[in-house]
């Protein structure tokens, strides 16, 4: 390819690496020159360096995706070890897990054919993960979304997300079309859908309620060639959001918070008042790593990681994120479109609107653009999780991608 | 002011030059990289200046099927065969790494055949050396069926 | 290609119209948009809600440079200590030794309630900002501030308040400092007190957080003759008699002097000492709302101007004046509003031969050790009239405390200029006014004071007070 001169992959690559080296290096001094962060940092580092050269070397199909990723990733671990070493390093950790996870997934998805016939599989696991939330779940700030055993939690509503995904693809991409009894598969998606969102309801998870409604919304109005039964879906939310705002405390509190949350500074409008002292305090380049307090912001290595990445690097900083995960949806979105294969392409499309979604729910809400609804920022919130899932989504992103490429005669290579 | 503060303040504007730089090569880099897909892809334009044809794929049994594409684009001249270094490659395991070679002179379009190890048959003939395509040919290599057009 | 398609779904795909990916480009476009909404409303924020909001008391990052910084000093113009921090550890006190008598210059100083007046718009200097010396975790010193006020004459002039709502405004007309800025009712600005008895000053019905001085609007009354008068020399009126008949009517209104007393035929300079509704109103009335308006706006009136803390607007709101309207605001009743402040400087600039100055309370800004990093210049604010037409305002205004209504300022020995003022209000209690300057042929000081529903005449109940605060400040 001599006639595309400067296709380098290798320039944004070593940017990555710059701010791994200046990042944690700064992180050192901070720290008293504490030598665990270097190794945290090298650690990191060798990790996104192992990872993508394996991409590269193996023509694994797209390669910015999982670059941005790491970007998203390096910010997050940054803010992490500066707000509490233990975390940072665990979420390293949990990287590590990731990356593993990331080509498990890839090589599973590449080389399993039989994905779209699952339907009945994706739905019953999605079930029993509800189920058995709601019955050995533990409560973590007033949603009951998590299950522990063996001092091991994790969140089992991510996972159903992407078995959720999987389900609404078996359908759209044609793959299921054999009624159950006398329910056609239409109808039994949207059982299935409101099912879930059901579950969610019980386990007052409405982060999760919004991106998986999202999610079906904009899979129905890329499917269905008619737009009756997305207005009638669209009814369906409007009605219910109604009543859920007659009746539901929690949702009245949310929206009046949102409308104005200096009235109750201290109570009810702690978090997103917090959040945006965070922001305000930051102008454009921000206080500097290290230098802010996003201590006080409430959940801050989590849901509102991004306050905090607002505060020390900057509205610029917390731009920077916007701009990379946009990037990241628009490459999926480009997988998605040219993707042959209706299921991959189903998929695709779903777990790009996941990302996306769940993106703008999240700093939306810290920003107080919308009502607050908690749920992880992808790869740059703290959380076990969230992390694996994402990598797992990627890794089956990744894998379509490569089929394409493949199929295209290695044409689409380097 | 101390000491940390300071570097700290001044590495914010180096992290937001970095993070920066970093989006502005990714762009770059997918606008060089669809703009190059483009370029294969696209059939309806030919960028090299030469006569082009191509190899319309027959839908066949075969298990490499769900890799092939519609339509391979020739543009002069193509190799065809198993290895990546191929114009064309196909995965297929009845084609050898370099199996034909087609390409256009003087008007006429050649194939010939590299000593693949399980021949090309055109129009139901299996061929041994150059012969002069004509639109609509069906070539087979290996298990695979293809229509050339002009 | 691929057959995975199931054969029913194949023409459904293909129809006219639609296709998967084009609705695909349609998801990107939206989801496009959302992200696009998420950067311009979070640089929106930026811009123009950041300030405010990062400045609520609730933020407690306002409070972390005080860990690092010892606030910084504020002194009155000789050195008088007003406001200290007090280090103990990891306390930090802020101390006012004058008590009550600064809490509307100075303000207070609370984690629970934020900061006011010089404490909130001086913050960055009281705390160092800007210094850019590296010291390893050593507690910084902040900036001091150097007042322009007069610790002596803040007291006495507190002191001749005596515990009556209302303010006093001394300037210096040449520059513009102010000498001394009293506002009572007032309040204790120690923060552990004002945390305890919050509740109760915000409650209470006189309003102790109130700047009177600075932020509080009242019917300036018979004082703002005095820029009637520098309109009618302007329209060249100073030669005319007026026939007084005691209530000037126009329009289906009526406006009585004082006492409602008719002097019979007076001219402008005898009219102005009397302060006679009459002439003033008929002058008002005769120059039409446009002119008036406009004397007032050269005045900084609707205009503001700017202050070392925050001031009200001094305003004529009317959404359309008429003749009538002006014949009102002339003699300084109607919609017409000023600050004590700004009264002071209108009695200051016919002081300055026409100058008015802008009026300042930081002289200079120190650093602990003493160098001076700031020295504040006197400017000019506005010209409301020219020398000649000052000339004849001090002539009238001496005339007024020489033998008209403001005798009660006259001070043996030194030439007095002023204006009386006595303004009706919403109550039946009138305000009681006096503006004026001294020694006129100098002048050194500029008061103005306010009393606030006194109820009796400026003359007899605010001049005696701006006599004793310029004779103090004359020794």
């Amino acid at each position: 390819m001599t006639r595309f001169r400067g296709l380098n992959y290798r320039r944004p690559a070593y940017l990555l690496m710059l701010m791994n080296l200046l990042g944690f290096g700064l992180l050192f001094v901070k720290n008293g020159y504490n030598l665990n962060m270097l190794y945290v940092g090298a650690g990191l580092l060798g990790l996104f360096i192992f990872i993508y050269s394996i991409i590269v070397l193996c023509n694994m199909g797209d390669k910015f995706i999982v670059l941005m990723a790491c970007m998203l990733i390096t910010i997050g671990v940054l803010l992490l070890c500066r707000l509490n070493l233990e975390f940072g390093i665990k979420q390293i950790i949990w990287v590590a897990v990731g990356g593993v996870v990331f080509f498990a997934s890839y090589l599973i998805y590449y080389h399993i054919r039989f994905w779209h016939k699952l339907w009945m599989f994706y739905g019953i696991l999605g079930t029993g993960l509800f189920l058995a939330t709601l019955i050995l779940g533990t409560t973590v700030n007033g949603s009951r979304n998590w299950i522990t055993f063996g001092g091991f939690s994790f969140q089992p509503s991510e996972i159903t997300k992407i078995l959720f995904i999987m389900l609404l693809a078996c359908y759209y991409s044609g793959a299921w079309e054999k009624p159950l009894g006398r329910i056609t598969p239409k109808w039994m998606t949207l059982l299935i859908t409101y099912l879930f969102i059901g579950f969610l309801v019980l386990q007052r998870d409405w982060g999760t309620i919004l991106v998986l409604f999202a999610i079906y919304l904009f899979m129905i109005y890329v499917y269905e060639k008619t737009y009756g039964f997305l207005l009638m879906n669209l009814g369906a939310a409007s009605l219910v959001a109604v009543l859920g705002y007659r009746f539901l405390y929690h949702i009245q509190v949310r929206v009046s918070t949102w409308m104005d949350p200096w009235a109750d500074i201290s109570n009810k409008g702690y978090q997103i008042t917090q959040s945006l002292f965070a922001i305000a305090s930051g102008n454009y380049f921000g206080r500097g790593l290290g230098n802010g307090s996003p201590g006080y912001i409430p959940e801050v290595h989590s849901d509102f990681i991004f306050a905090a990445v607002c505060e020390e690097m900057g509205v610029f900083g917390g731009a920077a994120i916007i701009i990379l995960f946009f990037l990241i949806a628009y490459r999926c979105f480009k997988i998605a479109i040219t993707a042959t294969e209706p299921y991959d392409k189903a998929v695709c499309l779903g777990l790009t609107l996941m990302f996306a979604i769940q993106t703008f729910i999240i700093v939306g809400g810290v920003i107080k653009m919308i009502p607050l609804t908690g749920i992880t920022l992808p790869f740059v919130s703290y959380g076990g999780t969230s992390i694996v899932v994402n990598f797992i989504s990627l890794g089956i992103i990744q894998a379509i991608s490569a089929k394409e490429e493949r199929r295209g005669g290695g044409k689409g290579g380097k | 002011m101390t000491f940390y503060t300071l570097l700290s303040s001044i590495f914010s504007y180096f992290f937001t030059i970095i993070i920066y730089l970093f989006i502005f090569g990714v762009i770059r880099l997918i606008y060089l990289d669809v703009k190059k897909m483009s370029r294969f892809e696209d059939e309806s334009v030919n960028v090299s200046g030469l006569e082009t044809a191509a190899l319309r794929t027959m839908l066949s049994r075969s298990h490499a099927e769900s890799e092939l594409k519609k339509r391979y684009m020739i543009y002069g001249h193509a190799m065809i065969g198993r290895n990546k270094s191929c114009d064309i490659t196909l995965r297929e395991k009845y084609i050898s790494g370099e199996h034909v070679r087609i390409w256009h002179e003087d008007g006429e379009w050649y194939l010939e055949d590299l000593g693949s190890r399980n021949g090309t048959i055109i129009n139901g003939q299996r061929i041994r050396n150059t012969v002069i395509l004509d639109a609509q040919d069906q070539i087979t290599l290996g298990e695979l069926h293809f229509v050339f057009e002009l | 290609m691929a057959n995975k398609k199931k054969p029913a779904e194949q023409p459904e795909m293909i129809k006219k119209g639609y296709s998967a990916n084009r609705r695909m480009i349609h998801v990107l476009v939206a989801v496009c948009l959302m992200f696009l909404s998420l950067v311009t409303y979070l640089l929106y924020f930026n811009m123009f809600e950041a300030r405010e909001v990062a400045a609520n008391p609730y933020n407690k990052r306002q409070w972390e440079d005080e860990r690092f910084v010892k606030r910084g000093n504020i002194y009155d113009r000789d050195g008088v200590l007003l406001a200290e921090t007090v280090v103990d550890g990891d306390n930090r006190t802020r101390r006012y030794p004058k008590g009550n008598l600064y809490s509307h210059v100075i303000g207070y100083y609370s984690r629970v309630y934020g900061k006011s007046q010089l404490e909130m718009a001086y913050d960055k200097e009281l705390l160092g900002h800007g210094d850019i010396t590296i010291n390893f975790n050593e507690l910084r010193s902040g900036y001091d501030l150097n007042l322009t006020i007069d610790h002596d004459l803040q007291q006495y002039a507190y002191s001749q308040l005596s515990g009556r709502n209302g303010a006093i405004v001394a300037l210096e007309p040449a520059t513009g400092k102010v000498l001394c800025m009293v506002s009572y009712p007032d309040f204790s600005p120690n923060a552990k007190t004002l945390e305890q008895n919050w509740s109760a000053i915000v409650e209470r019905e006189d309003s102790p957080l109130l700047a009177r001085a600075t932020q509080g609007l009242y019917a300036p009354g018979s004082t703002y003759k005095i820029a009637t008068a520098a309109a009618a020399y302007e329209s060249g009126r100073m030669a005319e008699t007026f026939q007084d008949t005691g209530v000037f009517e126009q329009d289906g209104m009526k406006v009585a002097n004082y006492g409602e007393k008719a002097y019979g035929e007076l001219g402008l300079k005898r009219g102005f000492e009397l302060s006679s509704n009459f002439v003033f109103c008929t002058l008002g009335y005769e120059m039409g709302a446009q002119k008036v308006l406009k004397k007032a706006e050269d005045f900084g009136i609707n205009q503001g101007f700017s202050f070392d803390i925050a001031t009200s607007k001094s305003r004529i709101e009317y959404k359309k004046m008429v003749d009538a309207d002006s014949a009102l605001v002339s003699i300084g009743q109607g919609q017409l509003l000023m600050t004590p402040l700004h009264v002071a400087m209108m009695g200051a600039s016919v002081a300055n031969k026409g100058k008015m100055m802008q009026p300042y309370l930081v002289n200079s800004i120190t650093t602990a050790s003493g160098v001076t990093l700031a020295t504040t210049r006197p400017s000019m604010a506005y010209q409301p009239m020219n020398q000649e037409c000052a000339l004849y305002l001090d002539e009238l205004m001496r005339g007024v405390v020489a033998n008209g209504t403001g005798t009660g300022a006259r001070i043996s020995g030194i030439t007095v200029a002023g204006k009386t003022g006595t303004a009706e209000n919403e109550t039946n209690k009138d305000h009681a006014w006096f503006v004026g300057y001294a020694p006129a042929e100098d002048p050194k000081i500029a008061v103005a004071v306010l009393l606030e529903y006194d109820g009796g005449a400026g003359g007899s109940n605010a001049a005696p007070i701006a006599r004793r605060v310029m004779q103090k400040y004359l020794q």
